[in-house]
């Protein structure tokens, strides 16, 4: 495995390399082949490695070659594989295959097509780094590299000032959240001498940190988390990134990249563990933000905005997760999220391809039968988001519940169950807008609705299946194969929390009950609402609550707040600065300067008459003073 | 005062007085007169009051270099004389003038 | 004794000739002092016992380099006019004040030295019985300094040289430099002026 771990990452990065340098002249239409055939390779090494660390006790680190060596900072370039990353880079080569097949269909005939795929192949390397680095430091480069094609891809179109602005919008988030990531690797480096995830997991076990660095180190980091995974309050670029071409937002802000938040914690689990108070809060805040964003997507009209929230909300219930020291199961619900938001998201995309770049909810409908193939896989994804058994979703979200509700945090549960009420709603909410009833777009648009190609919905069907039968993966206590698959990673985390397997009991079977019920009222309502009565339900309602209406539409006002204090702040400031400090104290230092020389040489210049008896009388003087001195002094 | 051999007639000192004073008025003549002649005039004097110098420790010392070194400065005085006055020449060419205080075209 | 007066007399002749030639206004008065100055010089190496020095004295300054300048200053015929307005008061005050800071300086320093003669032999009885100052002056010429002589012979050829370049006339015609005959007067705008 040594031997071609490396290959993992550098391929799609060789695949970037080339597609960008050849793409304008060379490649052009066929730039998807090769990025293609690197995923491919990507997948397959994945799959290889997946299949040799099974069962490991121990993470396999290949050192590539000393990165940094300064005294004691010893950071190697080096790439760990172990349950975790492995399972990871299954989820990133996959999804990510699929989506550079589905691109191919989606992205034809795009004048930059060429530079879409180098970048996600830049993304791909990127997110393959971040999740096999061996240390903080690495990790750290993956994190930025990924948030920097985040910023590329969501500014594809970048001749649109609002792609643009988007793209900057979620670099500068996250590096509010980064600034607190990177403190926190700086003080792991303080606190331990080391980055390498292997020689601290193992000092924080011997207990060579007390509580308040550990807690310091565990908030910072996971200050990063709340950055790339947009959780509240840092989660206001998620929305905006949609701006992006489907495909990216598929890839990038549903299965991979914003995953990298959950994983950053799962991998630094020990130190969570070894710091409850952090613990405490990285669950309310992913409470929180699951049923925040989940209330918000209840009034979107974009079928891309309602899923951006989903998005942010399911990150909300896989913190939640994390918080009651479940943290295989995050990991599992990572997985079915990444397969049912990114068919979602796929499926949207094709929607929108087959009504020729409509993404409003209101202009769509009754198009169950004119789309057969997306609506069927659309559905899916639908059901597993929501829940439904037997599909993925129940599974991992009812595994979360579950172990929130055994951590004792039985508020959590309850808001976690209302959350789950509510994207029941909002996503049936969007099928039925979507699919149902009358067609609502005008004349031109419905005469073109078809069917997406093959090679968009193929990857559809492919995920659709994923949704359907991943859950299997993931059944709650001794019958969980990626929870005994992932055992040795989480064992010292869990060991010092004191979790132990369990068998199922009565109560566990309740739960699931509930939830499954809550999930199907969600589904109720929505076809009361949408379905039946979608004439004048819908009014009603938003006439009821109009005030509250008004505030979920504008999503809670959070951007506008922000707009008004921190950016205006910033603003504001450097207008100060630029005006008082720069053009007076720099400038006029730097004039002032100028002044100075200038007057000198203003005032030195009747010295020079041109009439050699002055100069002669200068030297002359000047020997004056010479002999004086030597004589005199 | 300094210890004189005792046949030289005049004490070294007083060369050298005569020395200064002469090549304190050549200096003056230098710096405070416009004519260019007047100006090569006082340059001599400085001259020779530098041989007045060499010719009195020559004899003090009671060897011939200083005396020898007084035949070179003769000749190189004259070389300085003989070009002074060619530029002399040029210079009234040009501007009918030899007031060297309006001779300032490297001004500033 | 009597050398002494002697001294002192030609000493004083000298400087006063020297004041003369800075102080008048007539260039040609300024030579003929100069001239007078170099004469009483020669008399002072009489006294010192440098014979030769003092003909050469004679021979070249006042009968060579003199009359150098006396044939300048009749070729370039230069006039006495009137008073211009002199454009730089400050210099010769200060020239004039610094001239007698810095002979005050010299006599103070000269004041406090003692002289130690390295005696090196030449005595006047030693010169006479060697053969004469001239003699003994042209060993020491040929024989110790015969580089510094041909040296100087360079130099003289170079001034010649460039004496003759300095005042070349330019052949082209009608150039804006006007060429100056011996005769001209001097053109009515440029108004000399002696001081």
């Amino acid at each position: 495995m040594e031997n071609y771990v490396w290959l993992i990452p550098v391929l799609p990065l060789a695949a970037f390399i080339v597609t960008l340098l050849l793409g304008r002249w060379w490649i052009k239409e066929s730039a998807h082949w090769i990025p293609i055939l690197a995923m491919m390779g990507s997948l397959g090494l994945s799959l290889a490695a997946f299949i040799q660390i099974r069962g490991a006790k121990e993470p396999v680190v290949v050192e590539l070659w000393r990165w940094f060596s300064v005294g004691s900072f010893q950071v190697p370039f080096a790439l760990q594989i172990d349950q975790l990353s492995a399972v990871m880079l299954l989820v990133v080569s996959g999804v990510g295959l699929l989506i550079f097949i589905y691109s191919k269909g989606y992205m034809h005939g795009d004048p930059g097509y060429y530079r879409f795929f180098a970048y996600m192949s830049l993304f791909a390397f990127s997110m393959l780094m971040l999740v096999l680095a061996s240390n903080y430091l690495l990790l750290y480069f993956g994190w930025e590299a990924v948030g920097l094609c985040s910023y590329y891809l969501i500014g594809y179109y970048y001749h649109k000032p609002e792609a643009a602005a988007a793209g900057k919008k979620a670099f500068l988030v996250n590096r509010v959240g980064d600034f607190g990531f990177g403190l926190g690797v700086m003080l792991i480096f303080v606190s331990f001498g080391t980055l390498d995830y292997v020689g601290v997991f193992e000092q924080v076990s011997a207990g060579a940190a007390g509580q308040g660095v550990l807690i310091g180190i565990a908030l910072l980091l996971f200050m990063g988390a709340m950055g790339k995974s947009a959780q509240f309050p840092l989660h206001v670029w998620l929305p905006d990134a949609m701006e992006g071409p489907t495909p990216v937002s598929a890839l990038i802000h549903a299965a991979t990249m914003v995953t990298a938040g959950v994983y950053l914690v799962a991998r630094s689990s020990v130190i969570f563990a070894s710091a409850p108070a952090a613990l405490l809060v990285v669950g309310a805040i992913g409470t929180f933000t699951a049923i925040f964003a989940a209330v918000i997507g209840i009034c979107q009209k974009d079928i891309k905005k309602v899923l951006a929230y989903s998005t942010v909300s399911q990150l909300g219930y896989m913190f939640m997760a994390l918080g009651a020291g479940a943290w295989a199961i995050a990991i599992f619900h990572l997985v079915t999220h990444a397969f049912f938001k990114a068919l979602l998201f796929l499926g949207a995309g094709s929607v929108i391809h087959s009504l020729g770049g409509e993404q409003d909810m209101d202009k769509m409908g009754g198009l169950a039968k004119r789309i057969p193939a997306t609506y069927y896989t659309l559905v899916a994804g639908a059901l597993a988001l929501s829940g439904i058994f037997p599909f993925a979703g129940f599974w991992s979200k009812d595994d979360i519940l579950g172990s929130v509700w055994r951590d004792g945090k039985y508020l959590f549960w309850a808001v976690g169950l209302i959350a789950a009420f509510i994207t029941a709603f909002y996503t049936f909410r969007m099928i039925f807008m979507t699919f149902f009833g009358k067609a609502r777009m005008d004349e031109e648009t419905q005469k073109h609705v078809h069917e997406s190609p093959w090679s968009m919905i193929v990857p559809l069907v492919v995920l659709a299946v994923a949704s359907l039968l991943g859950g299997f993966l993931g059944l709650p206590g001794k019958l969980g194969v990626i929870q005994s698959f992932l055992e040795p990673v989480f064992a010292p985390a869990n060991h010092i929390l004191g979790i132990e397997e369990h068998g199922l009991k009565a109560i566990d079977y309740a739960l699931m009950v509930v939830s499954l019920l809550v999930a199907m009222l969600g589904i109720a309502f929505a076809w009361l609402i949408y379905v039946r009565r979608p004439k004048d339900l819908p009014l009603f309602f938003g006439a009821l609550l109009r005030p509250a209406y008004k505030v979920v539409y504008n999503k809670f006002y959070v951007d506008e707040f922000y707009a008004a204090t921190v950016v205006r702040l910033t603003v504001d400031g450097s207008r100060w600065v630029w005006h008082r400090f720069d053009e007076y104290v720099i400038d006029g230092a730097v004039h002032g300067v100028a002044w100075c020389w200038q007057g000198a040489g203003r005032l030195v210049r009747p010295l020079q008459t041109g009439r050699v008896q002055n100069y002669l009388l200068g030297m002359f003087i000047g020997v004056f003073v010479i002999v004086t001195a030597v004589v005199f002094l | 005062m300094g210890a004189t051999p005792a046949d030289m007639p005049i004490p070294v000192d007083w060369y050298l007085y005569l020395s200064a004073a002469l090549f304190i008025v050549g200096a003056a003549g230098v710096l405070m007169r416009r004519n260019l002649f007047i100006i090569l005039f006082s340059l001599e004097l400085m001259m020779n009051a530098v041989n007045i110098n060499l010719v009195g420790f020559s004899r003090f010392h009671e060897n011939l270099v200083g005396q020898n070194f007084v035949l070179f400065t003769m000749a190189v005085a004259a070389a300085e004389a003989a070009v002074g006055l060619a530029i002399a020449t040029a210079l009234f060419r040009n501007r009918q003038t030899l007031m060297v205080d309006l001779f300032d075209r490297m001004k500033g | 004794m009597v050398d002494k007066i002697l001294f002192v007399i030609f000493a004083v002749l000298a400087v006063a000739g020297g004041l003369g030639t800075i102080t008048r206004k007539n260039v040609v008065h300024a030579l003929l002092l100069l001239v007078f100055t170099f004469i009483n010089i020669a008399a002072i190496f009489f006294l010192t016992q440098a014979y030769f020095l003092a003909v050469v004295q004679i021979l070249v300054y006042a009968g060579a380099i003199m009359v150098l300048f006396v044939f300048v200053v009749m070729l370039l015929n230069l006039r006495t006019f009137k008073q211009e307005e002199q454009t730089h008061r400050g210099q010769r005050w200060v020239a004039l004040v610094l001239s007698l800071l810095v002979l005050a300086e010299f006599v103070v320093v000269l004041a406090g030295i003692s002289f130690t003669s390295a005696r090196g032999g030449f005595t006047p009885e030693a010169i006479a019985t060697a053969g004469g100052s001239t003699k003994v002056f042209a060993d020491a010429l040929f024989n110790q300094m015969l580089l510094p002589f041909e040296v100087a012979s360079v130099v003289l050829l170079v001034a010649m040289v460039g004496a003759i370049i300095l005042v070349k006339r330019e052949k082209s015609a009608g150039g804006t430099t006007r060429t100056w005959e011996p005769g001209d007067q001097p053109s009515p705008e440029a108004v000399e002026e002696e001081v």
